[in-house]
This record gives C-alpha cells, structure tokens and sequence, in this order.
C-alpha cells in the first residue's frame, strides 16, 4: 500500500512528537544511571543533568559488597519466574470460564472475584492467616497470595469477549472438552493479552520486598528489593544522630548518600526487568484467528 | 438463587469459624512476663553468671532492631572473635518500612525475637507487655550491676509497673576525674542558629547576640556578597518539609533560654509547662522573620524546597545561615569539607532575646536516662545466657574489640600507653563498608556498651580520644576558634545544668497509646506546619498572625499542657 | 409446579456445565481463603484495637472511629482534595495512555522499528520509585535554576520565574502531570495488546471508503478498543479514593500546600500515626473506601448496562 503526500506529512508529525515523548520518557532513567556513576557527595550539590562530573564505581561496590545480594537475585527470579509462568496460565483459565456467556455461576463467581480488589481486611489478620496456612518464613507466600489477580482475569475476559464466539461454539460442535477449547484455541489468540499480563505480574512480583518485610524475613528468603531497602535504609542512618564515637575527617571519597544508592540501586534492580518487555513484545502482533480455526 | 444461598452460608460458617480458631494472638498477659519458664536452659547446666570459664555451648540469639542499620557478614573478624569468646551469634533484623505495620504485627502474633532493639518502639513494646523484667536478674551479673546498679530508678521510671525492662545502650559514663573530661565531649550537633564561618569572619570575629544583631550581619554580608562562587546567596533558610519542620518551629523555645522540649516550654523552677506557638516569644520571632523575608533575606522557595534541594544548597556553600539541628544538616556539611571549604562550614550561636548567649541544647551529660535502649523479650531462648552475653561485652577487652579493633591492625599504642591510628587505619574507618566488614561497632551499638574512658586513660572509642580529635580540626578551624579563645565549635555555646527530666519530645514516644496529648499536639503540629510559612511570608503581619491565633484558640492546648506536666512528674530523676 | 421446573432446568443447567463449574470450584475456595477469610479482621474497625489482646479481649466500641473519620474538621478537606486528584488523574492517565497508542499503532512499515524502541521507553518511568521521579519533578520545577521556568522565561511566557510548588492552585495539576510522565507508557501496553483484536480487513474495508488516517483511527481502532477502556475506566473508577499518597506527600508535604495536597489516605496514615489504634482507624477508613467503591461500581456498571456497552459484571 502507497502512502499518499498527506499521510507522510502525518507521519513525519507523529514521529517528531514520538521522538519527544522518547526524550522525557528516557530522561528519568538516564538521570538515575549518570547519579549512579557520579560520586556521592557531589551529586547532593544538584545540578547533575547529562553527564557525570566525578565518575566513581562506589555506590555499585556498595551494593554489591556482601554476597548476600546475589541469593537475593535468585530468590527474585525464582518467585517471578513461577508466579508469572503459573498464573498466567491459570488467569486465563479463569478469564475463559467467565466469559462463557451461558455459565450459570458467571454473574456470581465475577461479582465474587471483583470485590476482592476493593475489599481490604488489613495486615493483621493477613498475618495470621498466613500463619496458619504455615506460609510465614516459606517461600510459597510471595506466589501463592499474588497467583490469580481478579484485575488480570477481568482483562483477559474482556479480550476473550471481543473475539468472534463462533469460535468457541463450532468446537463445542465438534465436541472438544473446555480444557482442550482453552488450550487449543482461547490460549494462542490471547497471546497479546496474556503477554500484558504476564509483564504486568512479572514486574509487580518482582518490585514487591513489602512482602518479605512483614511475612518472610528470614535472611534466606530475602528478595533483591528487600535486600536494597535494607542497604537504603540502613544508609538513611546518617540523617539520624551520628554516634559520637566515630572520629571521620570526612574529606574520604568513599561514601555514600541514601540518593546514591537509591540510583544504583535502581538500576541493579531495574535493569533486569526492562529486558523482558523487548522480549513480550514479539506477541503483540495480530494473530490470524483463520489459521486457529483450522 | 438457592446456590447463591448456600454459598453465603457456606461463606458465613467458614469465616465464624476462622473467628474462633485461627486469630488469637499468643496470649501473653503483661503482668506476667515469666522469666522463670522461658529463661531455663534445657538441661540445668547453667552457666554460671558473669565467669565464661569453660568453653561455652553455641547460641544463636535473634534480635529485632526498630531502627535503620545493616547486619554485619558472619566473616566479620570482630564478630568471629567476640562468637569465640561468649559462643553467641546475633541474627540481627533490622527496621526497613513502616515501624507501626512490624512492631503491630510482632506484637499480635506474639512472634518475638529474642533481643528486641526497642528505639522509637519502645513504648509500644511497654505497653504491650513484650519484655521480660530485668530486676531480678541485673545483681548477678558483675559488669551490668556496675553498670546499671545506681540507675535502676531511671530505668524503671519508663515502665507502668516499675520494673526494669529497657537497658539503656547510651550514656552511660565512666570518667576518671569527674567533670575534668567535659573539655572532651562530642562536637555539639543540636539545635542552634548555626551561621558560615566565613560570615563572622569577615565582621572581624564577632558574636552577635540577639536576633538584630544576627540579621543586620547577614543583611550586610549579603550586600557585600550577592553570590557565592557563583550562585545567588540565600542568607537564611527556613527549612520545613514534613517532620523536619522543627527548623521553622523549635527557635522561639531557646531565644528565652529554654533546652530543646520540642513544642513546650517548662519552667526551670515550677516544671510548668507551655506551648510557645502563640505566646509573645513566637510572634517577635515570626515578626522578625516576617520583616527580613521583605528585605529579601528569605527566599520563598525555602519553603518548598524538599530535604535533597535543602542539602543542595548547604552543599554549594550558598545559605549564610539557619535554624537547624546540626546532624540535620552535616551531609551537606561534609562536602564543604570535602572541598577544602571549611570557610563555609558553621559554627552555633547562642542568641537570645535578652542579648546574654544561651545554652539551646548544650546540656551536661546526665548519664542513663532510661527507656533508650534494648530489651529481652518474654519469648527469649535463655535469659540468663543473653546478659551474660552483655555482661561480656562490658569487659574492657572485648569493649576494646568492638571500638578499636585489633591491636597492630586497627589501631597501635604509642610510647605513652595512648591508642593511637595510622591514616591508613582511619580511613578504613571512614569507610562505612570496611566498618560493616571488619568493625565491631554494629554489635556495640545494640548493646550497653562503656562510653568515657578505659581504666587506663583511654577513650572508649576513637572519636573522643583527645589527640585523635585534634589531630582532625583543620588548620582554618584552630585558627577560628583561637580568635573567640575556644577550643571547639560546642564552645560558642553555654554548657547547662541537666533539668532532671527526659526531654519533652521523648515523653510521647513512651506514652500510652489512647493518651488524650496526642489528637491535641497532632492538631498544634498541623496548625502551625500549615499556617507559620504563610504568616513568614504575608503582607499584612499582623492580621496573618491574628488569624493564626484565633484558629490556635479552637485547639485544647492547655489539657496537652496538664498533661505533659503530669507526666514530667512522673519521669523526674531523684 | 413453576419452582419445580425451574429447579430441574437448574439442575440440568450445572449437569451440562459440569467441566466450568469443577474448574471454577479452586478459584472460589482461592478467594474465599486469601481475601474473604482475613475479613474477619474487619471487626476491628469497631474496636478500641490493641495488638496484645486476644480478640476476645478486644473492648467493643461501636462506630466510634466512624464518628472520629467523618466529624473530623479535616475530613471534607481531604475528600475534597482525594476527589479532585483522582478525577484529574483519571481523566489525564486515560487520554494520555489511549492516545499513545493510538498513534503508536500508526507507526508501522519503516518505522516499525522506532515503534518498538518508543515503546521500550516510555514504560521506563514506570519503574523509577516516586521519591525518585518527585525529585526530579521539584528540580526541574525550582526557581534555582529549574528547567520549566528557564523555558518558559525564554520563551518569554511569563515575566517573573514561577513558584509551582508554593502556590496551591497548581499542585492537582503537577500531581496529575507527575502522574502522566511515569505512567503513560505503562497504561498504554494493555491498549497496544486490545488494538491486536482488531481484524486487519476492517482498516482495509475504510480505506476504500474513503477514511484518513484519523478517521480509520476514530472509527475503526478506538471502537475496536472501546470495551477495553470501558471496563478498564469501571474498574479504575472504582478506586475513586485511592488518589495516592506518596507523591502528594513527597511534593506536598510544605505549609504552602497543605491545604489542597492531604488525601484521604494520608490523613489516615497522620490520624493513626503513633498509636495501636492506627489499625482500627485504618481499618474503618477501609471499611468506608470500600463502601463507596462498591457504589461506585455499581453505578458504572449500570451506566455502561444503559448505554449498551460492555458490562463488568
């Protein structure tokens, strides 16, 4: 298909206002990165806008200096590996029940799920709850309470209504069971939508440190967002009362504010989840419903 | 519709049913938090208290700490020595989020660690009965007795049942000669107007002493300095963000003499109490404030500035001076000093209304002042085996460990018999990293530890050794403080009597929960952060300051003032 | 004779629905156990809540904390201020996101690529903690050098540097462009998935009718999005009292603003500071989030039921 004169012109108007949107969208990160590389107490002098003025490796030596962090980046993968893999599968299931018109419990069973995002007993009795499931301390409680997220299974439904219901009434015809209807067919149109939620439970499971901060403490079970908070806050001491007994003449080059770490930090933690977007993408392409069908 | 019914039902009978099993906390009554049940050692071997003689079975005591801080690694060559020596590892958690939510959710549960660290924790851990009394138990061991014994009143003041619970960490003071050390104390890092070096410098060294005095130096420092390398001068901040707001607030206390109570003022010799906010003493400051914010002196974006922008500025040299507690600030002033800009590093000043310089915060050490510090909770292990852990670590040798470390490594002795660093040894020091690695200063921290000085003369630590601390001033600084005829920064303020009494704004982290201060103060708080920037910067002072006033009338700040009076009578030191 | 029949098509009904209600029974009991059971956490609203007692220890005190929240002489003001961001946040984070992807999707043939990278990037933000985005909100907001008043001064826009953050009239709008920047890109990923749906054919059957570019836009790719937006504005319109509370106390937190930058959650969080019965307060603020929350929707979903689009529930 040609383009016409009209339609480059809109072209060229798109791709100059996308280009700074790209700027003010990469500015933020590009700001963390050169604060990550600059050292720490020249940068709590401000203007640090493109590049660093004093380069130092510090505030990463900082980070990694305990081997502590890299158990913390298994235990991170682990949970976000499984709690993606697994509830996504398992949202789209139920995402696919629910959008079968006919289904009795439909109206019930989504009136049940949606209040569950609106509804919020607190973290007492969350607390005690886990405690009896014998989730406390166990690794099983950074999957288990995130698997199936009413919000997601809403978004997968809404996807699977906008596709044709033939689709799903010609395979009932032909006999194939719900399980094989939602395998073969549901699960490969939904590809886009499940690849959205997937990021969107990938990133949430692997930002949370919240959880192991209240119901898995344990040093074992230490996540790489917990293990940072805990590096983060420990560097906030120095905003409280300094003991006196430390004699530093402070002209050492090798220290760290909590806004130092807090860059290298973020960007040990973010870089590793910005790699599964590219990644996702490859599914957000228009998928043939006529080659499904067949 | 039926099925819809059945599921409710199904749904009521299963969350009754919950109700009544699974949400009771481990109920632990206050009054009874048995030292005998959880203290027994299994097989009744019991070690006997204070003497480590025989090789010690291993222990593993977990410890909650609700403040920032960071474990040391298990390879720290301290904490394997100190391991060696008492058979104890300390697994540490250390306060990451929200205090309420942790400390909450431990004391619902009644899942305790073993040492609770109790910091601004502590009146809930109080309240709720978490720690196991300490009365009992504190004479058997020589080192805590020593240490403890004449304090136990000040301990106990912070319970409701007066018994000991919190073994205060800080404080406590073993001086050779009395009073003769005072020339040692810390460098004064409270509240005080703190101005630049350089500002006094160029008057010719002098001391202003009231407010006038101290604005007409800026005004003219000002005319004669637009900028600073540069940069636009700001000569005087008002910082006030969020709870950090004590810059804009806490000045009017001191100018009539007072020590840093927060919100109130007391009197010396009735222990009344009152809430300065809307008393004269406020308004001329305020007034003052209002009239050099015309003049220019104040920027409106002190304001809004967030803390980083406040550092910013401090650390570019910029600010003249301000209201603030030095610990506040030092981020920024560490890199002046890392600049070679000692110029622009500050020095407090005692200015008053009546133009004689006050103390502000320079108070006498008053030793343990209870409540500040860590206990043993009613879940502990073993009781007895933890203080006799921290009966060791008050040893002179193993308090050496932690403070100075390794003989030959970290710090040598010279001819004199003084403990002496290398550069080398001190910039290991410095290095906050190295110290997590290689210091034993996070076991001490969390624990009662010597502060003063060793049986030999010693400090208990390097940052108060006389040499060491001179060895660091700079040149510039010796030079400047030689002019007034001081030796230190904490010089230009008066030393004070310690009153007697806890400072005022530490009363509320032990009060009862459901006490009626707190809806007051929050109300006070929320006024005076919302209306003092906007009466700084009016037009019309006087009606800016009316109808702040007349909205402090509506709050019932003379029940918060009973209050607070009632509870420095309960707190007073014998 | 009426009942009898219907039972018997009921259960002929769940007969013939075997498969869906056996593969739904995990989810139920999923639900019931990790968000209905803790509800009985919910009674705490009605106590005088103290962590170390049991709960049969707990005093009852009725709807005190209820009293407490809405005769607070600050309450309407939070309201009032949780109110408005969230409508502006709303409509802005909605428009912005649909409208980034809509002309996203027009990025196609040789600029595929520049698609792909755009994308990338604009979900960025999204992953910067807030402290670190307000930071550089205040800065390039400041009157010390910040970039917005520099352009706007050369520009010749205003005369006299601007001081955003101090002036109460324009703190909803930074909270809400703050808002935009770091979630932009993010909102827009689940339209980019939505717009896929769309069958290729209809963009064909419109340029032979005729249609631009933004008239294929307007009529064929925002209706082939349209349910998606819908249930996504239900939802998000439920959480009409969740305005947030880190941005407006990180860029709000100053005397200046006060006023029109404390949300109802950060009310809560000052309200129940310092004491146990923090909890309690909580909780019931909790109780009345969610009350309206459930009126909301409810009357979203009517709205969308009358005007004949897709419904939630």
């Amino acid at each position: 298909m040609r383009k016409s004169f009209g339609d480059k012109i809109i072209d060229g108007i798109i791709v100059f206002f996308m280009a700074i949107i790209v700027i003010i969208m990469v500015y933020p990160l590009w700001n963390t990165l050169i604060t990550s590389f600059n050292e720490a107490r020249d940068s709590m002098k401000g203007s640090l806008y493109l590049w660093p003025r004093k380069w130092t490796l510090f505030n990463y030596q900082s980070v990694f200096k305990t081997d502590k962090i890299f158990k913390a980046f298994i235990v991170s993968v682990a949970r976000t590996l499984i709690t993606t893999i697994v509830g996504v599968f398992i949202s789209g299931l139920f995402a696919y029940v629910l959008s079968r018109k006919e289904f009795i419990f439909r109206k019930f069973l989504t009136t049940f799920m949606i209040m569950t995002m609106y509804i919020n007993a607190g973290l007492i009795p969350q607390y005690f709850l886990y405690r009896n499931l014998g989730l406390i301390n166990n690794f099983w409680v950074y999957v288990l309470p995130g698997l199936v997220g009413a919000f997601n299974v809403v978004v997968i439904r809404t996807y699977i209504n906008s596709l044709p219901a033939s689709l799903v009434e010609s395979a009932k015809i032909d006999g194939a069971s719900e399980l094989k209807i939602y395998f073969n067919i549901i699960f490969p149109l939904c590809m886009p939508v499940l690849a959205t939620v997937a990021l969107w439970v990938a990133v949430g499971s692997w930002n949370s440190w919240f959880d192991s901060f209240i119901f898995a403490p344990k040093q074992e079970l230490s996540t790489l967002q917990y293990e940072m908070m805990k590096i983060l806050s420990s560097s906030m001491q120095s905003g409280v009362k300094q003991p006196d007994y430390l004699a530093e003449s402070h002209t050492s080059r090798s220290t760290v504010t909590p806004n130092s770490l807090r860059a290298a930090m973020t960007m040990v933690a973010t870089v590793p989840i910005l790699v599964v977007y590219p990644f996702l993408q490859k599914y957000f392409v228009t998928v043939n419903i006529g080659s499904v069908k067949e | 519709m039926k099925s819809k019914r059945i599921l409710t039902m199904l749904l009521v009978a299963v969350m009754i049913i919950t109700v009544f099993s699974a949400c009771g906390p481990v109920v632990t009554s206050p009054d009874t938090p048995a030292p005998t049940t959880a203290a027994k050692p299994k097989d009744g071997d019991t070690p006997a208290p204070g003497t480590d003689g025989d090789k010690l079975e291993p222990i593993t005591f977990t410890m909650f700490v609700a403040g920032p801080g960071e474990a040391p690694p298990a390879d720290n060559k301290i904490v394997q020595k100190i391991k060696e020596i008492t058979g104890v590892t300390i697994d540490y958690e250390f306060l990451v989020g929200d205090m309420e939510q942790k400390v909450g959710i431990m004391i619902a549960s009644g899942d305790y660690p073993d040492l609770i660290g109790a910091g601004q924790a502590r009146g809930r851990f109080l309240n709720a009965g978490s720690f196991a009394a300490l009365d009992d138990y504190l004479p058997n061991y020589p080192n805590l007795w020593k240490h403890y014994g004449d304090y136990m009143d000040r301990l106990r003041s912070v319970s409701n049942d007066g018994k000991v619970y919190i073994l205060d960490i800080w404080s406590r003071q073993y001086w050779l000669n009395d009073g003769e050390d005072d020339f040692y104390e810390a460098d004064y890092n409270g509240p005080a107007f703190w101005i630049q070096k350089d500002v006094l410098a160029w008057d010719g060294y002098t001391y202003p002493k009231t407010l006038d005095e101290f604005f007409d130096l800026l005004e003219r420092y000002y005319e004669a300095h637009p900028t600073i390398d540069g940069q636009p001068t700001l000569p005087f901040e008002v910082h006030s963000q969020d709870w950090r707001s004590f810059c804009l607030k806490n000045a009017p206390q001191h100018l009539i003499g007072g020590r840093n109570e927060g919100d109130v003022v007391v009197d010396p010799d009735t222990l009344e109490v009152e809430i300065y906010q809307n008393k004269w003493y406020a308004k001329d400051y305020y007034k003052k404030l209002n009239e050099v914010y015309k003049k220019g002196l104040i920027n409106p974006e002190t304001f809004t500035r967030n803390y980083d922008q406040y550092l910013n500025v401090i650390s570019n040299g910029r600010v003249l001076a301000m209201f603030d507690q030095q610990w506040n600030f030092q981020d920024g002033e560490f890199v002046l000093i890392s600049e070679g800009k000692i110029n622009r590093t500050y020095v407090p000043l005692g200015i008053s209304y009546d133009g004689t310089p006050v103390p502000y915060n320079r108070v006498r050490n008053e030793g343990i002042i209870g409540g500040n510090g860590m206990g043993i909770s009613i879940e502990c292990k073993d009781v007895e085996r933890a203080l006799q852990f921290m009966d060791t670590l008050l040893e002179e040798d193993v308090h050496r460990l932690m403070y100075w470390g390794i003989e030959g490594e970290d710090y040598y002795v010279d001819a004199n018999g003084r403990y002496r660093r290398t550069p080398e040894q001190k910039a290991n020091f410095d290095n906050p990293d190295w110290r997590l690695a290689n210091a034993g200063l996070v076991i001490g921290d969390q624990f009662p530890k010597l502060e003063g000085r060793y049986s030999n003369g010693n400090s208990t630590g390097a940052g108060t050794q006389p040499e060491e601390r001179l060895e660091n001033q700079f040149d510039y600084d010796k030079e400047f403080y030689q002019k007034y005829g001081y030796y230190t920064k904490s010089d230009f303020l008066p030393l004070m009597d310690h009153p007697g009494y806890p400072e005022v704004w530490s009363i509320f982290s032990t009060m009862e929960d459901d006490n009626i201060a707190k809806p007051i103060f929050d109300q006070i708080t929320d006024l005076q952060n919302r209306y003092l920037p906007d009466v700084i910067m009016s037009t019309d002072f006087e009606a800016a300051w009316a109808e702040y006033a007349q909205r402090y009338e509506s709050v019932d700040y003379p029940a918060l003032e009973a209050e607070i009076e009632r509870q420095i009578q309960m707190s007073l030191y014998e | 004779m009426f009942n009898k029949s219907a039972k018997g098509n009921f259960l002929d009904e769940v007969r013939k629905q075997k498969a869906l209600i056996l593969i739904s029974v995990p989810y139920f009991v999923y639900f019931l156990i990790f968000s209905y059971l803790p509800l009985w956490g919910l009674t705490m609203a009605f106590q005088n809540y103290k962590p170390q007692l049991s709960f049969f220890e707990q005093e009852w005190i009725g709807f005190t904390h209820f009293r407490n929240l809405f005769t607070d002489p600050d309450f309407y003001r939070v309201m009032r201020n949780t109110l408005g961001m969230s409508i502006i946040n709303l409509v802005l984070s909605f428009v912005t996101a649909i409208a980034f992807a809509l002309f996203l999707n027009e990025l196609t043939g040789p600029f595929f690529k520049f698609k792909r990278v755009v994308q990338t990037i604009s979900y960025m933000p999204h992953f910067l903690s807030w402290i670190i985005v307000c930071g550089l909100v205040s800065n390039a907001l400041s009157m010390d050098g910040g970039i917005i008043n520099e352009l706007l001064l050369a520009t010749g826009l205003v005369k006299n540097k601007i001081h955003f953050l101090g002036e109460a009239s324009y703190f909803w709008w930074i909270v809400g462009f703050t808002n935009v920047w770091k979630s932009m890109g993010w909102n827009s990923i689940i339209y980019l998935a939505a717009i896929t749906s769309i069958d290729p054919a209809l963009y064909e059957a419109a340029a032979i009718d005729g249609y631009g570019r933004f008239g294929r836009m307007w009529h064929i790719t925002l209706p082939g999005i349209k349910s998606t937006i819908i249930i996504l504005l239900i939802l998000n319109a439920g959480w009409i009292l969740n305005a947030g509370f880190e941005v407006q106390y990180i860029l709000g937190s100053n005397g200046l603003v006060l006023d029109v930058s404390e949300t109802i959650d950060i009310f809560v969080l000052k309200r129940g500071f310092g004491r146990s019965g923090g909890f309690a307060f909580g909780t019931a603020a909790g109780m009345f989030k969610t009350v309206v929350s459930v009126i909301v929707l409810t009357l979203c979903n009517k709205i969308a039921d009358w005007v004949g689009e897709e419904k939630l529930i």
